[in-house]
């Protein structure tokens, strides 16, 4: 715990007023000679730096005496707080700029700083005091540097004292002995706050832990609520009421509850009824109200309305606090210091735990707390003690065992866990920690408390596990009443994983302290039975172990538990993290390799023991309590004991799941022979649906089985053939689908298996490859290609291997070419039209290797097909012109290559120049004409001719016109810009001077009226003539300049 | 004390590397996008707030972005304790990026501890659809035969570039993150109960008894 070391002491006579400036390490103390001394704390001692003699009286006041002083870092002010008198002085030199009176005098002052965003520098300043003479609040407030305003409001009661205020964002919050306000930003009135609530069911797992045990000992006890204290000690009786106010049921605690109020009442005999201190957590949203007089720790918060209510916490607190205390201080996170005449605490606020408990001889006068772990203690004989407080392990049992009175060892042992864990949380979240750790290397001390923690956490979870199933026990397991304190329930289970999340508790070790044993008996029996290196001792259950759990909070709790430990136990096994992966806690980073997970004796334990146990009891939990979640956890990644799942499956029939698991290893052969053994077991003919479905689970198994299994493929498909009637489907279903695994499979061997049942659908799974998969393997299509031509009689095949050919993109034209022609030539004895069509069919690789020629000519000169070939020039015409007209140009020729003697007879010459006369030259197609061409035959070819030229002559004009009409506009618009300036000119000479126009552009001209004459003449020339009009009173208009004319002209 | 409806729509988009997650994100919140690829670290995530069909509801959507890199070894049980939708995202030129839809279903189904996995909304974005059709090896066709598959999910073919789909698709993830959210919203109950009997005024200083 902590221990506070006295490092410094320097005595002062007749201390009246003190000050601490934590932000400049100073101290400022007024004697009762108004002597004002100024200290610095340099190191752990301070260093006078200044007296400030009889301060009070070179001040411009009245007044006598300082009482107190306050502070402003963002205005740089010290208060001095007199009688009736606020002096500001400037906090370097302590001169005075100014004061406030106030004639009613001052009770008590408080000053806030406010910064106005965290991104700028902009403060609020707010100097509150209460008033002596009336019950009247007054702010005066500063933006940045400079005074606002000031607003005064009134208390509710006659003699209504201020004893408490902190500034929040929505203003400022005032305790006072009747209640806690409100005061809002530029509102004159206080809000009093009189809603007053708690929780429906409490945030702590400890406070959880005592609710449920009192639920559980009034059960227990037959309802009597005074047996159960009848036999503890006063200190436990408040105990135990404090644990009765938060039984669920509103109405009964209401009663409760005001009981429990008159009883801490009538308790609290002591005399700290001006402590109700408000501070603000820096780990919480809201403020919390310490309150010594109705003995309560209030939180406020703001609802949904936003209006402001109060929340009480169930806490112990005040049953460790029975001294009277002068004053309260909020020190850092949740500890709060508290001090008497002897004696000064630091607690944790909401249970009360000491942290430092230390007394002394002199009598306290006051204490101010100083930047960093130091407070400065003023004694009622003047002396002025420096403290600096650390971290001392020693302290640990001394205070506890002192300060607490538990009802049982086990209740001590609890608290005394929790107050450990407390303590340490606050060391590490401290923002003082490496002040506060006594060590020469601090971050290495730091990281050892950190795994403390985790040990000291992960033990209070279990213990607090512990107590919950012996409270359960107790009721022996009372369903009624197990239902109705689900909540509770659910708060402890809830909180204790948590915090195994957060520490990485480790899983042996909550698993066998926390499965229930339905489940974990399961999983221990069968790890044991299988594991090849058996263990017996690590998988043995604990003794007298009876563990139980609603089914809702192991899922909530236990589910979320074991995949975040497998997740950081997988990434220790992912070579890429070294084997270590990192901890994060309170702002440390610890790495961590897989020891962290390990109890002490389970050493060999590998990282996938670890998992297995992990995974296997993931499963159990799965398989007891949501099923649905086994197929999804099965079908990824995962280390559970096979045949603990397998037998478990097989044993539930859950034969979907049972062979995603099997698929997940890799154990096809297994899986494949389970479902058809299974086929097999049945052989009633009312059981044909279930025979069936297996087949289904079957072929779909089959479908998605990779290549590798290829022949354990083709034998279990070969007996689903045999006694399925509807072959094609299962092919299909099989081989026949567009998945990555079809994608990948070895072709070729499936067309030979296909084709040994279904040479037809053999074709179609080639067909469905090639092209689903844009397949270019030259075999395939070889074997396809070849296909077809054996068929080449069916029309429907003969469609299909023009579209192939036409369509697909993706076979190798020369390979094809090579086929065709090899076909052709070695099926002589084919029927002729076949041959005619397998030499057609010569077009489309020869399209691809563009050889038009070719092609044309086959079609033509071979198959003396006019229309193709015409529709084989068009297609080339409209993908690409140039090479269109070169192979119209080769079908013309092979047109005019028939005998002279028929050219005025032959057809295709007049569909050709019908068709492809306008895509040639008129000459070129002119000159190839044979002499003795009929000029009939090209009369309306050259008509067409001439008038598609007229035609294009005329649209020639029109475009020659518009572009000289576009000409003479954009001249047009050329003069007017031309027009809006003059150039002038080397030889240009002012009218004036008769000088020529400098052409430096620093020199500037004007344009005068001479004679009614605009002239530009140099502007010193301009000013000379405008002097002279002036003087000659000759009326020359003012000076105009060439913007002027500009905007004549305009 | 008035009954408080949580309004705020988790949603998690899950998903290969480099399928587009973080770009559709930025289309539908943002209605930006941009060409440069940067790999997302751990999640991040952006916020929109939503007016689901007639405009009787609003909501505030909460788009978390995953890394796709690590898959769901770098994200604790917190990051999807609470999601109210779960969007998987494919390339529709990555087959990988498709074939692995099924295990971040499944690995999200474990990880986020899903009590219902049946009813869980789920919604498919095949992305990238704007890159040429000979480039785009994941048909329409597979696409829906996955959906369908997986229980029918929503898929929509979108592109982040081209805002193609894009909030249609995320109108979808809406409505369905909106049902899934009430449904939780059920077994939703106040924090405070109602005001207690306790008074702060010292009425012992008036009475020293």
């Amino acid at each position: 715990m902590l221990t506070a070391k006295r490092i410094d002491t320097f005595n002062i006579k007749s201390i009246y007023a003190s000050l601490s400036l934590p932000e400049v390490s100073k101290l400022i103390i007024v004697n009762s000679h108004n002597d004002v001394l100024v200290y610095h704390k340099n190191q752990d001692i301070f260093k006078h730096l200044q007296t400030y003699p009889n301060l009070i009286k070179h001040l411009h006041t009245d007044e006598s005496r300082i009482y107190d002083l306050k502070y402003s870092h963002s205005i740089s002010t010290i208060f001095a707080q007199c009688d009736k008198t606020i002096i500001l002085l400037n906090s370097s030199n302590l001169s005075q700029y100014d004061y406030i009176f106030e004639k009613r005098g001052i009770e008590q002052t408080w000053v806030f700083n406010i910064r106005h965003t965290h991104t700028t520098d902009d403060y609020k300043t707010i100097l509150l005091y209460s008033t002596k003479t009336k019950p009247t609040l007054r702010a005066l407030i500063w933006e940045g540097t400079t005074y606002k305003k000031m607003i005064d409001v009134p208390l509710f009661h006659k003699s209504e004292k201020a004893l408490s205020a902190l500034a929040i964002q929505e203003g400022i919050l005032i305790s006072t002995k009747h209640g806690i306000y409100l005061w809002k930003h530029d509102v004159d009135k206080l809000i009093k706050i009189d809603k007053i609530t708690k929780r429906t069911a409490p945030d702590d797992m400890m406070v959880a832990l005592n609710n449920f045990k009192n639920i559980c000992e009034k059960e227990s006890q037959g309802n009597n609520p005074r047996d159960i204290v009848s036999n503890k000690s006063i200190s436990s009786k408040a105990s135990e009421y404090t644990f009765n106010k938060s039984r669920p049921s509103s109405q009964t605690f209401r009663k409760v509850s005001g009981y429990f109020w008159q009883q801490q009442k009538f308790r609290h005999d002591h005399s700290n009824d001006n402590i109700r201190y408000i501070f603000k957590p820096s780990e919480k949203e809201n403020p919390i109200i310490f309150d010594f007089i109705s003995r309560n720790i209030l939180e406020l918060h703001t609802g949904d309305d936003n209006q402001h209510f109060l929340v009480f916490s169930d806490c112990n607190c005040f049953n460790s606090l029975n001294e009277d205390y002068f004053s309260v201080k909020h020190i850092d996170l949740n500890v709060v210091l508290l001090y008497n005449e002897h004696s000064v605490k630091f607690i944790e606020y909401e249970q009360g735990f000491p942290f430092l408990n230390m007394t002394v001889d002199d009598e306290i006068k006051d204490i101010l707390l100083l930047e960093g772990p130091y407070f400065v203690m003023i004694t009622k004989s003047d002396d002025v003690h420096l403290y600096h407080y650390q971290v001392d392990d020693s302290f640990e049992q001394h205070i506890l065992v002192k300060e607490f009175d538990f009802n049982t060892n086990k209740d001590k042992e609890l608290n005394q866990l929790w107050r450990n864990v407390l303590f340490y949380k606050y060391f590490l979240s401290s923002t003082y920690s490496l002040d506060i750790c006594v060590s020469s290397d601090p971050e290495h001390s730091l990281d050892l408390c950190a795994m403390k923690l985790r040990d000291l956490t992960v033990v209070l979870c279990l213990r607090v596990f512990e107590r919950y199933q012996y409270y359960l026990k107790s009721i022996e397991y009372n369903e009624d009443v197990i239902e109705k304190s689900y909540n509770i329930q659910r708060i402890i289970v809830e909180n204790i994983f948590k915090l195994f999340i957060t520490y990485w508790a480790p899983p042996h070790l909550v698993l066998l302290k926390t499965l229930p044993n339905v489940i974990l008996a399961y999983v221990m029996d069968h790890l044991k039975h299988y594991d090849d290196d058996i263990d017996a001792e690590y998988y043995s259950l604990p003794d007298a172990y009876t563990n139980m759990v609603l089914p809702k909070l192991i899922l909530h709790c236990y589910v979320p538990y074991l995949i975040e430990i497998r997740r950081h136990i997988k990434n220790i096994k992912i070579s890429k993290f070294e084997g270590n992966v990192t901890w994060k806690i309170f702002g440390r980073k610890i790495n961590q390799t897989i020891d962290f997970f390990l109890v002490d004796d389970d050493e060999d334990t590998s990282i996938v023991d670890l998992l297995t146990l992990l995974d296997t009891s993931l499963f159990e939990i799965y398989f007891n309590y949501n099923k649905a979640l086994i197929g999804p956890f099965l079908r990824v990644e995962n280390y559970a004991k096979e045949n603990v799942v397998i037998s478990q499956l097989k044993k539930n029939n859950m034969f979907q799941e049972l062979i995603d698991c099997y698929f997940q290893s890799g154990k096809h052969k297994e899986a494949l022979n389970f479902l058809k053994t299974l086929y097999l077991s049945l052989s009633s003919t009312d059981e044909q649906e279930i025979k069936d479905g297996i087949l289904l689970l079957i072929i779909g198994y089959l479908r998605n089985v990779p290549n590798d299994f290829i022949e354990l493929i083709f034998d279990y498909t070969k007996w689903v053939l045999d006694i399925y009637h509807d072959k094609e489907s299962v092919i299909i279903l099989v081989f026949m689908q567009d998945t990555l695994v079809s994608k990948g499979r070895d072709y070729q061997k499936v067309y030979n298996f296909i084709k040994s049942f279904d040479a037809e659908l053999a074709v179609s799974y080639l067909e469905f490859t090639i092209s689903s998969f844009q397949l270019t393997n030259a075999t395939l299509q070889s074997i396809l290609i070849k296909a077809y031509i054996a068929n080449l009689s069916d029309a429907h095949i003969r469609k299909k291997f023009n579209s192939l050919l036409k369509s697909s993109m993706i076979y190798e034209p020369k390979f094809v070419l090579k086929i065709l022609d090899d076909s052709i030539r070695e099926g002589q004895n084919m029927d002729i039209d076949n041959l005619n069509y397998l030499q057609f069919l010569k077009i489309y690789p020869l399209y691809k290797l563009r050889e038009d020629n070719l092609s044309v000519s086959i079609v033509y000169n071979k198959l003396h097909n006019y229309a193709e070939a015409s529709k084989y020039c068009l297609r080339i015409y409209r993908e690409d012109m140039e090479r269109g007209q070169s192979v119209i140009l080769y079908f013309l020729q092979q047109i005019l290559k028939l005998p002279a003697s028929d050219i005025n007879e032959n057809e295709d010459v007049l569909y050709f120049l019908k068709e492809f006369g306008s895509k040639l030259n008129t000459k070129t197609i002119l000159k190839l004409m044979p002499p003795n061409t009929n000029i009939k035959i090209i009369c309306d070819y050259l008509l067409n001719t001439i008038e598609t030229t007229s035609l294009k002559v005329g649209d020639s004009n029109l475009e020659r016109s518009l572009l000289q009409l576009e000409l003479i506009n954009t001249t047009n618009t050329l003069n007017v810009i031309f027009s809006e300036n003059y150039l002038i000119k080397e030889t240009d000479i002012c009218s004036v001077c008769d000088k020529k126009f400098p052409l430096s552009s620093n020199d500037s001209v004007s344009l005068v009226n001479i004679y009614g004459k605009s002239k530009i003449v140099h502007t010193t020339c301009a000013k000379v003539i405008e002097t002279h009009n002036s003087k000659s009173k000759v009326n020359i208009p003012k000076l105009i300049t060439v913007g002027d004319y500009k905007d004549g002209q305009n | 004390m008035s009954s408080r409806k949580k309004n705020l729509l988790k949603v998690i988009v899950l998903g290969d590397s480099g399928v587009g997650k973080t770009s559709l994100m930025h289309r539908y919140v943002n209605d930006k996008y941009s060409q440069q690829y940067k790999a997302t670290i751990g999640a991040d995530f952006l916020t929109k707030e939503v007016v689901i069909d007639d405009g009787s509801q609003a909501a505030t959507m909460q788009v978390w972005d995953t890394a796709g890199q690590e898959r769901f070894q770098s994200l604790g049980v917190a990051f999807y304790r609470g999601a109210d939708c779960c969007v998987l995202v494919y390339d529709v030129t990555n087959p990988k990026s498709f074939d692995n839809i099924k295990s971040w279903r499944d690995e999200f189904l474990i990880h986020a501890n899903v009590s219902s996995p049946e009813t869980f909304p789920f919604v498919i974005l095949g992305n990238k659809i704007d890159i040429e059709d000979s480039k785009q090896k994941i048909s329409a066709k597979q696409g829906q035969e996955m959906a369908k598959e997986l229980g029918n999910i929503p898929l929509f073919l979108t592109s982040a570039k081209d805002s193609i789909n894009v909030d249609v698709a995320f109108e979808e993830i809406t409505r369905g993150a909106l049902q899934q959210n009430q449904n939780d919203a059920d077994a939703f109950k106040d924090d405070f109960n109602d005001a207690i009997n306790i008074q702060l005024d010292d009425e012992s200083s008036s009475c020293a008894c």
